[in-house]
Order: structure tokens, then C-alpha cells, then sequence
């Protein structure tokens, strides 16, 4: 269910998909989905999206307060519930890395104390100790990664990648101007996002004929060695076809006359349109809130209340 | 005619489905019966994603039946995880354009891969691939040139090596003449033909290519969405001209011929599939 899209792109991308079979690399990632809801965020121009992407990430990473970190994250949820995406679907990556997540936060919560002196001791046992301020740094570390994968996957599922592309590619034009490649990067990009998923049923389809000839892939999981050896004989044929594949490209681009650069105009245009101005002015918004909130130190003030009201 | 063998294969009410429990969710095969006995080669025709493919993969457990039955050699697979591999080696597949699945740098090298994975001594493996590259009429000493220097149909033919180095009981092979030239095309089935006269052994044939299939076939499915719509011998399918054609699959050029003769007010017999029984009617219809 989680891998949807990922899988429909790659029977889109002309290559075959075996259900329940060891020969699936990618079947479990769900990070870099696109799913078509149609929803207003999914309208939104991508430049729009980029742009909001890019600061909330620069936001999370700046945020010393835990009550900016979590209106973030209610705004990005907010925006995966406007998106119509399904939150399980947001959070599948982050149950992954959530042990990861967990031991890092350990890691701040007992090695800030040791740093810096100066902060509450709230729990001492010997060398262990605990200051209100390593307990703040280990929240903040959590939360801040929730919603940055949030931010992403919010990112991926509503933007296609030609949008994303698009986007970057608007975003990048004003730099031409000072000898910027910007049209000739983006198009890397593109085609070597485009040629992703059929390089990986590419993968599959020599994994099963190797398969057919008795080749072993099969579930002796940590045996990480021998499997190496056994992926060595793949990678041979897959840079040939990817060879292969380039060279047919560039073929059917100059029979099409494509010269890069300057000049040329553009199929997709993107307009800006009052909604699009709206959707960034609403972004930028919910976001300098929470700076504003982070300058204002409020979390002293709102942990009184709170201790308050249980009282 | 022949007694009844036991299949080397049997596929018995198989279904299978791309993305279950999905929006999205493609029937690719529906409760498909088929079997490969002994000493016979059986012709798959379909259009593009009618499941052909799908098929084949089950027929040595690259994919395992997610409802049905698929019994090689009289043991089902849905059962047998562990003799995999072993199912793998006596059902030989060979996949679309195998030419881009060959990874060693020498032709040799990849032909022994099937051998070598099965553990055999280096004497037996050197036998296996010298008898092999014979048969499929690569010299021997092709083994020690280099792969990128064999032409389109000699790099098919050192993949079909590869597949016949198992000596498997059955050879699956998936449109075995695409992108062939006439004369490659020709010898490709030549030695199909040579490699199935040997007592036990049976074919499998996937071809859009209907000349193909009635130059080697005795019996044919036709799968259409994922069912076997028509079986029979190669005769009895393909007197049902109109319903080949009216599903967007081909019929023998011949067939085709007799088809357009009659058409025009001719009387001959539609039943002809080869050239030589096209020339007959013909010959029949100067006479007359």
C-alpha cells in the first residue's frame, strides 16, 4: 500500500513487477512518492512549494522553542490533512527511524549536561545527570525531525517531479544572467529522475534471469558479503544499458534539433496566480509566527500555565 | 494419440494480481489452466499485457502463485520454498531480448554461469558448455572472445547457451525470434527444433511472431486479459481466424493469404497455416 505510486511509476516505466518476490529493491520506499489527490496543495505552484519548503526546513533547524517547533508541526499536518494524503502514509518513514531518532535524543539528553554547567540539574545519579535544558535539546531534536520528514513528504506526495523541476528551474532563471547553467542542470536532473525507475526494473529483470539460471538472491539476510558478490554481476549489464539508454536519448533529442541555453521557450509556463500568492503569503505566515513565538521565549511562560492548570 | 504423460509443468486455476488491495489493483492472470507434457512444444499467444510474461515467470517460481497451483515435475511450488533453485535449473527460461542480460566478459564465462551455480565440477561444466555453444552453433572457441565483439544474434544465441548449460527438462522462452533477422530467425528455431527432438524434453513458446508458432507449436494458448480464451492444436486455433484477428492478434501470413484470396471470390480451403500448404491450395486452384 505504502509503495502505490512507486510501483505504478515503474509499470509506467515499461517493466514488470513481481508481487511477494525477493527480486523487489525499492517495493518498501515511500519517501519521494508523488500521489495525485488533485487537492489544493497538489494546485499549488511549485515555486510556491519549493519556496515554503525551503523555509520551513531553515525554520525547524533555527527554532530554539519547543511552542514553535510544535506549531510547525501542526502546520505541516495541517497541510498533509489539506493535501487529502493519508497521515499514515507521512508517517511510515518516520517508523523506521524512530529508534534512530530515539537514541539521538538520548545522546543530547545526557551529553548536553556534561557541556554546559550552567543550566537546572532536574536528575542527578553519579556521573548521569539531566538539566532541564538537555531535556528541552532532546524534544526540540525530535520534534524538529518530525517535521522536516513531515515537510518532505508533504513536499513529495504533492509535487511531481517535472513540477519540482519546473519549479527549480523558474527558481534558478534569474542566476542565467550571471552564467548559471540553470536550464542545462535542471534538465540533468529531470532525466536522470526520469530514467530512475526504469534503471531499477532494469535491475529486476536481470536479477530474475540471473535467478533463472540458478543465481541465488534469495533471504539469507545478513550474509551482506556474499550478497554483494551476488549484486557485482548486475551492475555490468545495468551500465551498459544505461549506456545504451543515454545514447538513444541523445540521438532523439538532436533529431528533434534541441540546442540548450538561451532562447528557448517553454511548454509548461508557470503563472503565479492570486491563489498561489495567497497559499505563499499564508506559508510565510504560519512560519515567521513560529520565529516570532521562538524570539518571544514564551515556553517558560506556557510551561507555568500548563503547570498551572494540572495543579 | 500420446499416451498421457505426467506435465513437467501444470498450472492449475493460477491468478495473479499487480498492487492488491489497491485502487489500482491489475488482474494480470485469471484462474489459468496449462500444462507442458513431455515431448511437445506449446505455442503463447496474446496481445501486449494480456499476462504472457506473468505466465512464463511462474513457470519456474520466479513469481510464486498467490492463488492456484503450479506443480513442476509434480511437485508444487507454493510448498517448496527450498528447491527453488532446483526448479530453477530444470526449467530454463529464457527472458526477452536476453542479449542485454550477459555480464561476463568473456562468452565462455556466461554460459557457465548456470552450471557453476549448480556446483558441477569444472570437468562437467567445461562439457556443458562446450555442448551448449555446439548446439546453438557457437564454436568452441568463441568461449574465450569477448562478448562485445559477437553481433546481435550471436549474443542471443550464447544467451540461449547459458539457458541450455542447465540442461533443463523444459525451455521457456519469451519472444525468442524480436528484432532477429530472417536468416538469425531461422536458425534460432532450427535449433529449437534439434534441441526439442531429444527424447523428454518440451518447449515453450511466447511469440507475437504467428509464423513462429506454427512452425514449432503442436498445441496453443491464447491468453486475452489474463485468461486462456482458446487452447487446442496449433490447427484447431488457428482456423478461428476471425476471432484471432477481431483481438487484435495476428494469423500465419499464409492464413492470411487464403483469407484475402477467399475474400475476393476465390474457393479455397482457410484451413492452410504453412507456406508450402498455401502453395498447394494454390497450385489446386490454377489447376481447377
Amino acid at each position: 500500500m505504502r509503495s502505490v505510486t512507486w510501483r505504478l511509476r515503474r509499470r509506467l516505466g515499461g517493466c514488470c513487477v513481481a508481487e511477494r518476490s525477493e527480486f523487489e529493491f525499492f517495493a518498501k520506499l515511500s519517501i519521494g512518492q508523488y500521489i495525485p489527490t488533485g487537492s489544493v496543495v497538489h494546485r499549488l505552484d511549485p515555486r510556491v512549494k519549493l519556496i515554503l519548503g525551503l523555509f520551513l526546513v531553515i525554520a525547524a533547524i533555527m527554532i530554539s522553542s519547543i511552542v514553535s517547533a510544535l506549531i510547525l508541526t501542526v502546520a505541516v499536518i495541517l497541510g498533509l490533512r489539506l493535501a487529502r494524503v493519508q497521515l499514515r502514509l507521512a508517517f511510515a518513514p518516520l517508523k523506521i527511524m524512530i529508534i534512530f531518532l530515539f537514541i539521538l535524543a538520548l545522546i543530547q539528553l545526557l551529553t548536553i549536561p556534561q557541556l554546559k554547567t550552567d543550566a537546572t540539574v532536574v536528575f542527578q545519579r553519579g556521573v548521569l545527570k539531566i538539566t532541564d535544558r538537555s531535556i528541552v535539546s532532546a524534544i526540540l531534536l525530535m520534534v524538529r525531525f518530525v517535521v522536516i520528514v513531515l515537510g518532505l513528504s508533504l513536499f513529495s506526495f504533492s509535487t511531481s517531479s517535472s513540477e519540482v523541476i519546473h519549479g527549480i528551474e523558474h527558481l534558478l532563471r534569474p542566476l542565467q544572467r550571471i552564467g548559471f547553467p540553470a536550464h542545462e542542470l535542471t534538465l540533468a536532473a529531470h532525466i536522470s529522475l526520469h530514467f530512475f525507475p526504469i534503471l531499477v526494473g532494469e535491475a529486476e529483470q536481470l536479477m530474475m534471469a540471473q535467478a533463472a539460471r540458478g543465481a541465488d538472491f534469495g533471504y539469507r539476510k545478513w550474509n551482506f558479503l556474499r550478497k554483494l558478490r551476488k549484486m557485482l554481476p548486475l551492475l555490468v549489464p545495468l551500465f551498459i544499458v544505461s549506456l545504451k539508454h543515454a545514447q538513444n536519448m541523445t540521438r532523439a533529442m538532436e533529431s528533434r534539433c534541441y540546442s540548450g541555453g538561451a532562447g528557448r521557450t517553454h511548454y509548461v509556463r508557470l503563472h503565479a496566480q492570486p491563489a498561489d500568492y495567497l497559499g505563499l503569503f499564508l506559508g510565510c505566515g504560519v512560519i515567521s509566527s513560529a520565529m516570532v513565538v521562538n524570539l518571544l521565549h514564551v515556553d517558560g511562560t506556557v510551561w507555568g500555565l500548563l503547570r498551572e492548570l494540572v495543579m | 494419440m500420446n499416451p498421457p504423460l505426467t506435465p513437467i509443468v501444470e498450472v492449475r486455476k493460477l491468478s495473479h494480481s499487480y498492487l492488491v488491495g489497491t485502487e489500482l489493483r491489475v488482474d494480470s492472470l485469471r484462474e489459468v489452466d496449462f500444462a507442458v507434457s513431455p515431448g511437445e512444444t506449446v505455442g503463447l499467444i496474446g496481445p501486449a499485457g494480456s499476462g504472457k510474461s506473468t505466465l512464463l515467470h511462474h513457470l519456474n517460481g520466479l513469481i510464486r502463485p498467490l492463488s492456484g497451483e503450479v506443480r513442476v515435475l509434480g511437485v508444487s511450488i507454493s510448498q517448496s520454498s527450498m528447491r527453488m533453485p532446483m526448479v530453477r535449473t530444470r526449467i530454463g527460461l529464457l527472458f526477452q531480448n536476453p542479449e542485454n542480460q550477459l555480464f561476463e566478459q568473456f562468452v565462455g564465462d556466461d554460459v557457465a554461469f548456470g552450471p557453476r551455480n549448480m556446483g558441477l565440477s569444472p570437468e562437467e561444466v567445461r562439457r556443458r558448455v562446450r555442448t551448449a555453444m555446439e548446439l546453438v552453433g557457437l564454436p568452441f572457441s568463441h568461449k574465450d572472445r569477448q562478448i562485445t565483439t559477437l553481433s546481435l544474434g550471436e549474443k542471443r544465441r550464447a544467451a540461449l547457451a547459458g539457458v541450455l548449460a542447465l540442461e533443463p527438462e523444459l525451455l521457456v522462452l519469451d519472444e525468442p525470434t524480436a528484432s532477429l533477422d530472417p536468416e538469425g530467425r531461422k536458425r534460432l528455431l532450427r535449433t529449437l527444433g534439434e534441441w526439442r527432438s531429444v527424447e523428454g524434453r518440451a518447449l515453450v513458446i511466447a511469440s507475437h511472431n504467428m509464423d513462429d508458432i506454427v512452425e514449432m507449436a503442436d498445441r496453443v494458448y491464447v491468453l486475452i486479459k489474463g485468461s486462456v480464451v482458446l487452447s487446442g492444436t496449433t490447427r484447431d486455433v488457428f482456423t478461428r481466424a476471425d476471432f484471432l484477428l477481431g483481438n487484435g492478434l495476428g494469423v500465419p501470413a499464409a492464413t492470411a493469404l487464403m483469407h484475402d484470396l477467399s475474400n475476393r471470390g476465390y474457393g479455397v480451403s482457410l484451413n492452410a497455416l504453412s507456406d508450402l500448404e498455401a502453395a498447394k491450395e494454390i497450385g489446386r486452384l490454377l489447376r481447377g
